[in-house]
């Protein structure tokens, strides 16, 4: 089951999904995930701003999607904890360049499939779920811009 | 107003004894000294006929400066082995009260449950009188009966206060209790009389007279309990601690794959099996509702609530358990304050102090009245080391103050008040006082009665209660003067399709069908705690935190906020910290995966972390139960997290 969910998810969320599930050990796996918050690029200073801002997380965590002539949206992301700068890292290479339509059909449970144990219960604690459901709608609003 | 001058005390056989004074008895020389006397030995007398009686037989007793010796005689004839003692010159009286009595010197031959009684000399502050206190201590003492007056000298000195206090401790081992009928000639006199005993014993209680017949509920005599009880050895703590956690289910399991260490009690507080079983057996055994029905487990369900909150009262040393008002938790308690007191009693201008380290939930309710009403927030901050500033409260009270709402020990700082010198401030310009004791009363002993607050609110679950369920203390005329602030079920008088006519407190601020079976569990949490002794509980939270504390700092890189143990007011056993180049939330997911369960983030006191200049911190936070072996995991655990993230490079 876990395959069929997986398949369905962006190709290149696939690929971070696999690279995860191929780490045996739970330590190695966060280690991974801080490999991925090393290698996210900058955000800009002046996008650490209200509208890119995460609410509900513990942690300070911001996003801003770049809606291209291409069609795809591309991501930049940033937090001041490390483990949900990671999350944020997954996110951004995962769905940087995929359609609003592939964005917005991600089913936040492909999360279990990292094996992080990050909940799913919305909560003040859960950067992970705020961050996607806020990307969602960020991608949302710059459909309804563009055809606007 | 004066008490009675006799008092009667059934017998179990159906007699009736009247213990009554003979103050013509008295030579002409002693005057004045029957007439005080009188009443401070009524009062005991009359204290000591409300308890269970069959406690005394066997007892050995002394009595001070006894004069007729009327709380002596009785407690002999409910069959304790009585020593009277006063100066010489009343001996004679007192031996011919023990005589008209009929009641033996030697012990197990009376009538009356075999007591005795005897007169010996006993003149405190006379020279030498130590060693006679000392001959009387020699045979163990299980309690001492002091009803007496001292004075106060012109330059404040109270020599015979200090005496009598040690004449108390003189007489007293591990096992006494001593029972001191106080009359207050002057407010200075009580004053030493709480220095002197609160140096000389480990416990000290103003007892409630409210138990007493109201003949006796006089304002002039106070009834005090002293306890010089010793402070368990550091085994003894070190045990308890495993002894407690036995008791705990929740505390044995593994969690990702390592043995759970509980770090989050000042979050929530884990339930021994105690208080599960009496929250059981409600359910199974009387589930029903309360003050309602006249059937069988209506009256049982009935009983235990209201015996619940009697216990909560006794917990917290409340006059009477009309003084409790059960809540949802604490944020209710002080959201009941805010919406009936404060928004009958604030007005455009006037002030309400709180701090920078309030909780969300003694901060916000004021917001919203302070909207409502006009008055004005101010908030004190914290001295260098990170204790609440009272100085500075001192320096904003005002004739507008009208409310000083505070945190009795800070979830977040850790912590203690100075609470004397915040009622102080209060006083002095007639404002009051709320203490948010939830971090206070699960951890040491607490008693309302010399607090001097007017308000405390606590919670269930952070006492090794149930969720659900958490109280206000208030002052009962206070209470009284409080409108109702939500309507339903239990808290009418009388309902008319009108209008309404409102139950006293507590039921008035109880609307609705309460959390019975919550109530019970907390009524069992309060017996479990008591079983172990608040001092006790104290005691070891100390040690637990002192070394948690120490354990802490001395990791590379770790920041603690607030005061350290050695502070004069010591810290509770909490710890919230920063490690440098680390973010809050990231230690703790790391350490959750070490089983290690610490809380990360705010602690609901967003003020105090903007105020520290740090987005969050990570908190671990003992229990009674909490162990050295806990705190060693934890701070493994920590260093693993440390070196995890160094050997990643991102810090």
């Amino acid at each position: 089951m876990q395959q069929a969910q997986k398949q369905q998810l962006p190709a290149s969320l696939q690929k971070i999904v696999g690279a995860f599930q191929i780490v045996p050990d739970p330590m190695a796996r966060y280690k991974q995930l801080l490999f991925y918050a090393a290698k996210l690029p900058k955000m800009a200073a002046e996008d650490h701003v209200p509208e890119n801002k995460v609410e509900g997380c513990v942690s300070q965590v911001w996003v801003k999607p770049e809606l291209r002539d291409d069609g795809r949206v591309y991501w930049t992301a940033d937090s001041d904890s490390q483990l949900t700068k990671g999350l944020a890292a997954l996110l951004v290479l995962g769905l940087s360049g995929c359609t609003p339509q592939e964005v917005l059909t991600v089913q936040p449970s492909f999360i279990e499939m990292l094996g992080l144990k990050q909940s799913l219960t919305p909560s003040r604690n859960n950067g992970f779920l705020n961050m996607l459901l806020k990307m969602q709608r960020l991608t949302l609003e710059l459909v309804a811009a563009s055809e606007a | 107003m004066h008490a009675a001058d006799q008092i009667d005390v059934e017998l179990d056989d159906g007699m009736t004894v009247m213990v009554k004074q003979k103050p013509r008895d008295i030579p002409a020389t002693r005057m004045g000294v029957g007439a005080c006397l009188w009443e401070g030995e009524l009062l005991l007398a009359a204290y000591l006929a409300a308890q269970p009686r069959h406690r005394y037989i066997g007892q050995r007793a002394v009595e001070l400066g006894s004069g007729p010796g009327l709380a002596g005689l009785m407690l002999a004839m409910l069959g304790a082995q009585v020593v009277i003692t006063d100066k010489d010159v009343v001996l004679p009286l007192i031996q011919e009260n023990i005589e008209l009595n009929g009641l033996p010197s030697t012990p197990g031959t009376s009538k009356h449950c075999g007591g005795s009684a005897m007169a010996e000399e006993l003149e405190w502050g006379r020279e030498g009188y130590m060693g006679r206190v000392a001959a009387l201590a020699s045979t163990p003492v299980d309690l001492v009966l002091a009803a007496d007056v001292t004075y106060v000298d012109q330059d404040g000195q109270s020599p015979s206060t200090e005496h009598f206090v040690q004449t108390c401790k003189g007489l007293c081992g591990p096992q006494t209790v001593c029972l001191v009928s106080f009359e207050l000639r002057s407010s200075q006199v009580k004053e030493v009389f709480l220095r002197e005993s609160g140096r000389e014993f480990s416990r000290v209680e103003r007892l409630s007279k409210s138990a007493l017949p109201k003949c006796y509920q006089v304002e002039h005599i106070e009834l005090y309990k002293l306890q010089a009880v010793e402070a368990p050895s550091s085994q003894q703590l070190l045990e308890l601690g495993e002894r407690v956690r036995a008791e705990v289910p929740v505390l044995h399991q593994l969690v990702h794959g390592h043995d759970l260490v509980y770090l989050d009690n000042a979050a929530t507080s884990q339930k021994p099996r105690a208080v599960l079983d009496a929250m059981n057996a409600y359910y199974e055994e009387y589930n029903s509702n309360v003050h309602r029905g006249v059937h069988s487990l209506s009256a049982r369900a009935t009983d235990a609530y209201e015996a619940a909150r009697h216990k909560v009262a006794a917990f917290v040393n409340a006059a009477t358990d009309r003084e409790i008002v059960f809540t949802r938790n604490a944020s209710e308690a002080i959201n009941l304050v805010a919406y009936t007191w404060g928004l009958n009693n604030l007005k455009a201008g006037d002030e309400i102090i709180l701090s920078v380290a309030e909780h969300h939930s003694n901060l916000v309710p004021w917001q919203l009245v302070a909207e409502r009403t006009g008055a004005v927030l101010k908030h004190i901050g914290l001295t260098a080391q990170q204790e609440l500033d009272v100085e500075q409260l001192k320096s904003m009270v005002n004739s507008r103050t009208k409310l000083i709402s505070l945190p009795h020990v800070s979830n977040t700082l850790g912590c203690v008040l100075d609470v004397p010198a915040v009622v102080a401030a209060a006083r002095s310009v007639g404002a009051k006082v709320l203490l948010d004791a939830c971090q206070s009363v699960p951890h040491m002993p607490v008693d309302v009665q010399t607090l001097g607050a007017d308000w405390i609110v606590a919670s269930s679950h952070k006492m090794m209660g149930p969720t659900g369920i958490g109280f206000l203390w208030g002052r009962y005329d206070l209470l009284e003067s409080m409108p109702p602030w939500m309507g339903g079920g239990e808290m009418i008088q009388d309902v008319f399709l009108d209008h309404s006519t409102y139950a006293a407190p507590p039921m008035r601020f109880e609307a609705g069908t309460p959390a019975i079976a919550e109530a019970i569990g907390l009524g069992a949490a309060c017996d479990y705690l008591s079983s172990i002794g608040m001092d006790t509980v104290h005691a070891y939270e100390d040690d637990i935190g002192t070394y948690l504390y120490n354990q802490l700092a001395a990791v590379p890189k770790v920041t603690i906020y607030g005061p350290p143990p050695t502070a004069p007011r010591g810290r509770a056993a909490l710890a919230a910290f920063n490690v440098e180049g680390l973010h809050a939330t990231d230690v703790s997911t790391l350490l959750d995966n070490a089983g290690v369960a610490v809380r990360s983030g705010h602690h609901c006191t967003q003020p105090l972390h903007r105020f520290l200049g740090v987005p969050a911190s990570a908190r671990a936070s003992c229990s009674v139960y909490t162990t050295r072996a806990d705190v060693d995991a934890f701070i493994a655990a920590l260093k693993d997290t440390i070196a995890f993230f160094e050997e990643v490079g991102s810090m």
